[in-house]
């Protein structure tokens, strides 16, 4: 049991963390209803006549393509994501001694500590038609023309995988090094070779870690603007560049707080949606498992 | 025991010499050596050991914690690789080969049950990896439940499971694949008394049923007595005695498995009196007679060992009218425990003798504390230790 004081220090801290996740998401709930204030009207938002306007507009509005994009995007950079931190993540809690652990860790989110536009700009430096990647290719005797990758969206996608991959890496690594290396002597005891041990303890035992990981990567990169603004141009326009803009250029702040709610509206379902179509098949094979062993334990 | 000189032929690994191994051999340890390299340097936590464990035999590694019982153990499960000597498992060369390609189960002290698999995936884990066909693998697995009295819980997780509900778990996913040798690290250690000592009679009757060589690794001499066929006592790496609990019992080798297997009384050779009135062809008394004497020109002082049940306390009775060897001494201590009672002689100021007596008889009876009282024994029930 946590002391008092501590108990108290956890619920200060809960409620601090819950006023600054509250406050913006309310905010911007109740900006959604409200209307763009006229050019006389004091205020950015214009409340006095609430309204679901703001939703249906958000709907009309020629998201779709960009919508369809940006989850494209997202899963495909998520994935990627998952494939590049699980080996890392293993490489980190399995192979390393705990001083070097802590050491890799700190590498792994090193680049937090860099101000991201310098980290953004730097990727265009090395990206650009003729930067150093250009340079570093012609060197090895790779001829290409202009390297057509800046302001694509193969850069958005470079960039999203390299700013998200350490959140994917972090949990995993936690997850992996949690497992008890018992459980696999046990299962080489049984008679399971190395790659046999990963399949059916390492990697089933990992899928907190990988599910931890896939939510913390998926649902911020789905609403981020700068990345795709920074290096994906016109062409890597992603749903959060939308929003943005109703926020910035087009001064609608009510329209873009609506969209910004429908987005998250959008991620809840995906979440949901997953997560019941995950329960679901498992309650179906245990279901299906306990029935068929039902048949040879008349007993039970 | 191994002759000393005995050498594995490293050019014929596919099968031991006969003379190192028997037919009924199921393991046999061939001056096998485990170091590890630790924070105060190479620590040697298993010295040459050599050893033979018969085929469907109850056989326990008994010994203080640090004895280097359990790495002895993984190295026969192929978890840690041996330094030097040879493993043989079923007469053939195993040393070299890894955990999975042994023929060879474990039963982990802390159960080592996948959390994320049912009991029934549990069990079934060592059949999948054979192959074995889906509707045999159900059968066996239900079998093997069954005979763990573990059939109503084949769908649940391991986590729901009490204590020793998992540790019934672990053996039946041990011996599901008929393993050669069941290796068993202190598996009753984590079980509160009551059930240890049912799982004791559950662990003999599984072992009788499948016929198979188990290894018990434990610290708990009454444990390892109650279930053993033969028992290895070690001590600081090395193997101090191999024998049945009788013979580790009544004639221990050394002072450490003395002590170590029970309650022992060290008697100083020096404060017995009439050793040499017994009869003279008496082996043990004429040994005594002959260390006494030697004691008095090396300065060494040897002692002989008696357990405290094979001792007889005589109270207000005078030193002469006592057959056989005696110590005299003064009661310090009495403790009634229903129908024996012990009772503590000071001998020396540094040596108190525990004598085990009937309650019921007047000596118990008549031996109050601070009084005077003599302990004799049969010079047979005593052995001379000069270690």
């Amino acid at each position: 049991m946590l002391g008092r004081g501590l108990r108290g220090f956890v619920a200060l801290s809960y409620a601090w963390f819950a006023l600054w996740f509250i406050a913006p998401v309310g905010i911007m709930l109740v900006y959604a209803f409200g209307r763009t204030a006229g050019l006389t009207q004091r205020g950015l938002v214009n409340l006095h006549h609430l309204g679901l306007g703001n939703f249906f507009q958000a709907l009309r509005y020629p998201t779709g393509p960009v919508l369809v994009i940006s989850l494209e995007n997202a899963v495909v950079a998520t994935a990627l994501c998952g494939l590049i931190a699980y080996p890392v993540a293993y490489f980190i809690a399995r192979k390393l001694g705990a001083r070097a652990r802590v050491i890799v860790l700190l590498l792994v989110v090193l680049p937090f500590w860099t101000d991201y536009l310098l980290r953004m700009l730097g990727w265009r430096i090395f990206l650009s038609p003729l930067g150093l990647l250009y340079n570093a290719m012609h060197a090895i005797g790779w001829h290409v023309g202009y390297l057509t990758i800046l302001d694509t969206r193969s850069a958005v996608m470079i960039g999203l995988v390299y700013n998200y991959v350490p959140l994917f890496i972090l949990p995993l690594a936690v997850v992996l090094e949690r497992i008890d290396p018992l459980l696999l002597q046990a299962a080489g005891d049984l008679g399971a070779k190395p790659w046999t041990i990963f399949r059916t303890v390492t990697f089933p035992m990992s899928m907190t870690g990988v599910v931890a990981g896939t939510i913390l990567v998926f649902v911020p990169m789905l609403g981020d603007y700068v990345t795709p603004t920074l290096l994906g141009g016109a062409r890597g326009l992603m749903v959060g560049s939308l929003i943005a803009a109703e926020f910035t250029e087009g001064q609608n702040w009510s329209l873009g707080a609506a969209m910004a709610i429908e987005l998250i509206l959008i991620l809840v379902g995906i979440v949901l949606v997953a997560w019941l179509l995950a329960t679901g098949v498992r309650y179906s094979i245990a279901r299906a498992r306990r029935r068929s062993l039902a048949r040879e334990l008349p007993s039970t | 025991m191994l002759p000393r000189k005995m050498t594995a032929n490293p050019e014929s690994r596919a099968r031991a010499p006969s003379e190192v191994v028997g037919d009924a051999d199921a393991v046999v340890l061939d001056r096998v050596a485990k170091s590890f390299r630790g924070p105060t340097g190479v620590k040697t936590v298993v010295h040459d050991l050599s050893l033979s464990i018969h085929r469907g035999e109850f056989f326990s590694l008994l010994g203080p914690s640090g004895c280097g019982k359990t790495t002895t153990l993984r190295m026969i499960a192929g978890l840690e690789r041996v330094d030097s000597g040879r493993i043989f498992l079923g007469g053939e060369d195993a040393t070299d080969l890894p955990a999975h390609a042994r023929n060879v189960n474990t039963v982990f002290q802390n159960y080592a049950l996948f959390p994320h698999l049912s009991v029934f995936d549990n069990v079934a884990y060592g059949l999948r990896r054979q192959h074995v066909q889906k509707d045999e693998l159900r059968r066996r697995v239900v079998e093997v439940l069954a005979l763990v009295h573990m059939d109503a819980f084949a769908m649940h997780r391991p986590q729901q499971l009490s204590g020793g509900q998992q540790q019934r778990i672990a053996l039946a996913r041990a011996v599901v694949t008929r393993p050669t040798v069941l290796l068993l690290d202190e598996p009753l250690a984590a079980l509160d008394l009551k059930l240890r000592e049912s799982m004791q009679e559950e662990l003999k009757r599984l072992q009788r049923e499948l016929k198979l060589t188990f290894i018990f690794v434990t610290h708990d001499q009454a444990e390892a007595f109650a279930m053993s066929d033969r028992v290895a006592v070690m001590e600081g790496g090395n193997l101090v005695q191999v024998g049945s609990p009788e013979e580790l019992y009544l004639r221990p080798a050394t002072r450490f498995v003395t002590t170590f297997v029970g309650r022992a009384n060290f008697i100083p050779a020096s404060l017995v009196e009439g050793a040499a009135t017994s009869r003279p062809d008496d082996i043990a008394s004429r040994q005594l007679s002959e260390a006494a004497d030697a004691s008095v020109t090396s300065g060494a002082e040897p002692s002989i060992f008696v357990r405290p049940e094979r001792l007889w306390l005589r109270v207000g009775v005078s030193s002469d009218s006592i057959q056989g060897p005696r110590v005299r001494g003064t009661v310090v201590d009495k403790t009634f425990s229903g129908g024996l009672t012990m009772v503590r002689v000071r001998v020396r100021d540094d040596v108190e003798l525990s004598v085990t007596c009937d309650s019921a008889s007047s000596e118990a009876k008549d031996a109050s504390v601070g009084g005077v009282a003599f302990v004799t024994w049969q010079p047979s029930d005593a052995t001379l230790l000069d270690r």
